[in-house]
């Protein structure tokens, strides 16, 4: 059983929500919140767990489809997420204003499982002593695993935020996280390069990371580098350094009906947006 | 009272709004965010004898009100579906539908075999896929081919059966016709129009597969002439032969068909019916708005409220018939 084989149990809704607020907060990056309550009902949207995400369409829309948007953060009235302004889709929801109606769908997916949580599973060996954590993003993807971040222990795990140019997303990470490293193609800030320059598989035990999929197959190569060097088959999905990472596909559906964003793992075919989108870095093919 | 039953080929739907093929499940996958027992009908993901895993590579590409896919008939082969995905689909509460796909002859003929001796109340054979290598579509772009399936289909199953056609095919009346005289007692129509797209990055098809079936409300007012001319076209699926509508004797055979393609509202629903369709499938338009059978299903009965139509029957083809 993988650690991070959590089937989507969670409620979910398909409704017009109300944004709350808008704002870019980096270039072609904005920070998007929504209201939980629901315009027009006394119904909420509920509650995510970190790790899930929504289905997005702005409302008018000229697209067809929701776009998936992880969550970035999320309280008791509002949820906030992080769009990257790429498409038609997402320049749509970075126009979006206060008072504007969304489309959404969700929440979707598993979850990023806690570090305390896999402790109590019984994973051999990780009882003895505190799990090493590390919180990986890379550009976008940093808004999820900021989001997860918020859930921990202060100083129980290191950050690593990658990007192109200017950081972004990292809102009260520095006084939580035990260390954070940062670094951009760029230079502007942090170290000069990619996270390779920065970040060392075998230091931990939990790796947690979001990222575009280059950076996503370093970290699942690392990691299994980092099991064998240490005497554990590079392919077991309970050997530290484990590696859940959470994937990005084009989807249509959000629901699981339409296989349009099926992942291949070593078990066979999952549906990203239900059986992910948090895959064990030993099963899942990238 | 309004009464929005169809029946097609002896089966009854409490309403003619059916889920299409590959686009709801097995079913209970929309259940957390819709009222699934509301819908008149689900058909399954499409069926093949052998588990399928789908396509590799890029699945999806949307396009101007469509959507390109290349799922590829992923599926976990009929009898896991039969042992696994069926019981749980027919305690939904709508009629279901077992979409049979396949390669060869053979697989087909073997398929309807299997569910057969099931439970399921009504066959949809899919001639139509265009995502596959083999077998697929190819059935159902020639009258040769599509009538030799059928018939051979035919031969293995008593259930009801729905024959689902490609708009690829040059000729789609005479693969109709072809249908029809080989024993489909209903036709559905359309599947995913044939397209192509460029990964401009690459430089390269954006799909493994090259080319892919496009949906969606692209589609749509093509599906509907395609669906006049079948009308029209078929003797057997023509309104006048439709024993439920005022003025036919119901002595010669009449083939319903079932309307699809790109039908996103209730009045794209209306426009199915009035050209002569007895139900209509959405697909696409669920995975825009998750809700949107059942605004149809309202839609639907708020419109015949306000015409004054108590049955379906009253406005079905009158749109083609004059």
């Amino acid at each position: 059983m993988s650690p991070c084989a959590d089937h989507d149990p969670f409620p979910r809704v398909a409704s017009s929500a109300r944004v709350a607020a808008n704002r870019e907060i980096a270039p072609g990056v904005f920070e998007l919140v929504c209201d939980r309550a629901l315009p027009g009902s006394s119904g909420r949207i509920p509650a995510p767990v970190p790790g899930q995400f929504f289905m997005l369409r702005a409302r008018p829309s000229g697209v067809l489809l929701g776009r998936p948007i992880s969550v970035y953060r999320s309280g008791d009235d509002s949820i906030t997420f992080l769009i990257l302004r790429k498409g038609a889709g997402s320049a749509e929801l970075c126009g979006l204003r206060a008072g504007d109606a969304l489309d959404l769908v969700g929440p979707i997916g598993n979850r990023f499982v806690p570090p305390a949580e896999l402790c109590v599973g019984g994973l051999p060996g990780f009882t003895e002593r505190a799990m090493r954590v590390a919180l990986v993003g890379g550009g976008i993807g940093v808004a999820p695993i900021a989001g997860f971040s918020f859930g921990l222990a202060a100083k129980s795990f290191d950050f690593y935020a990658s990007y192109r140019s200017a950081p972004y997303g990292l809102d009260g990470i520095e006084a939580r996280a035990a260390k954070v490293s940062i670094t951009t193609e760029d230079g502007s800030a942090g170290v000069k390069g990619m996270l390779p320059a920065v970040f060392d598989a075998g230091a931990y035990d939990l790796v947690y990371a979001c990222g575009p999929t280059p950076m996503l197959r370093y970290v699942q190569k690392a990691c299994a580098d980092a099991r064998a060097a240490s005497g554990h088959a590079a392919s077991d999905t309970a050997a530290s350094p484990i590696a859940f990472l959470s994937l990005e596909e084009h989807m249509a559906c959000g629901a699981g009906a339409c296989l349009g964003c099926t992942v291949r793992t070593t078990g066979g075919n999952r549906r990203c947006c239900v059986d992910g989108p948090v895959f064990n870095g030993a099963e899942v093919i990238l | 009272m309004t009464d929005l039953s169809a029946a097609i080929a002896g089966v009854r739907f409490r309403n003619p709004v059916i889920a299409a093929s590959g686009t709801f499940g097995y079913g209970a996958e929309y259940g957390r965010v819709i009222d699934v027992a509301s819908l008149g009908g689900i058909c399954s993901k499409g069926l093949t004898l052998e588990a399928k895993p789908g396509n590799a590579g890029l699945r999806l590409v949307e396009t101007p009100s469509g959507l390109i896919n290349s799922i590829g008939l992923e599926n976990p082969g009929i009898p896991h579906f039969i042992e696994h995905e069926l019981k749980s689909m027919l305690a939904l509460g709508p009629t279901v539908i077992a979409n049979l796909s396949g390669s060869t002859m053979e697989t087909y003929v073997e398929g309807a075999r299997l569910l057969d001796a099931t439970e399921v109340p009504m066959i949809e054979l899919n001639i139509s896929c265009p995502n596959v290598k083999a077998g697929g579509m190819a059935w159902g772009l020639d009258p040769e081919a599509a009538g030799s399936i059928t018939a051979a289909v035919r031969k293995a199953t008593a259930k009801p059966l729905v024959v689902k056609l490609s708009p690829n095919a040059p000729h789609l009346v005479d693969v109709a016709r072809a249908a029809v005289a080989s024993g489909a007692d209903a036709l559905s129509l359309v599947n995913t129009f044939q397209s192509f797209s460029v990964d401009i990055e690459r430089g390269k098809p954006s799909f493994d597969n090259v080319t892919a079936g496009l949906a969606g409300p692209a589609i749509r007012p093509i599906a509907l002439r395609l669906l006049r001319d079948v009308v029209l076209g078929v003797p057997e699926c023509h309104p006048n032969r439709d024993p439920e509508r005022s003025g036919s004797t119901g002595a010669a055979r009449f083939v319903p068909v079932i309307g699809l393609g790109g039908i996103a509202t209730w009045r794209d629903a209306v426009e199915f019916i009035m050209t002569g369709a007895s139900a209509i499938q959405v697909g696409t338009a669920t995975f825009a708005n998750p809700h949107a059978m059942e605004e149809i299903v309202s839609g639907l009965e708020a419109f015949m409220l306000r015409k004054g139509y108590s049955r379906l029957a009253e406005m079905r083809g009158i749109a083609v018939i004059g």
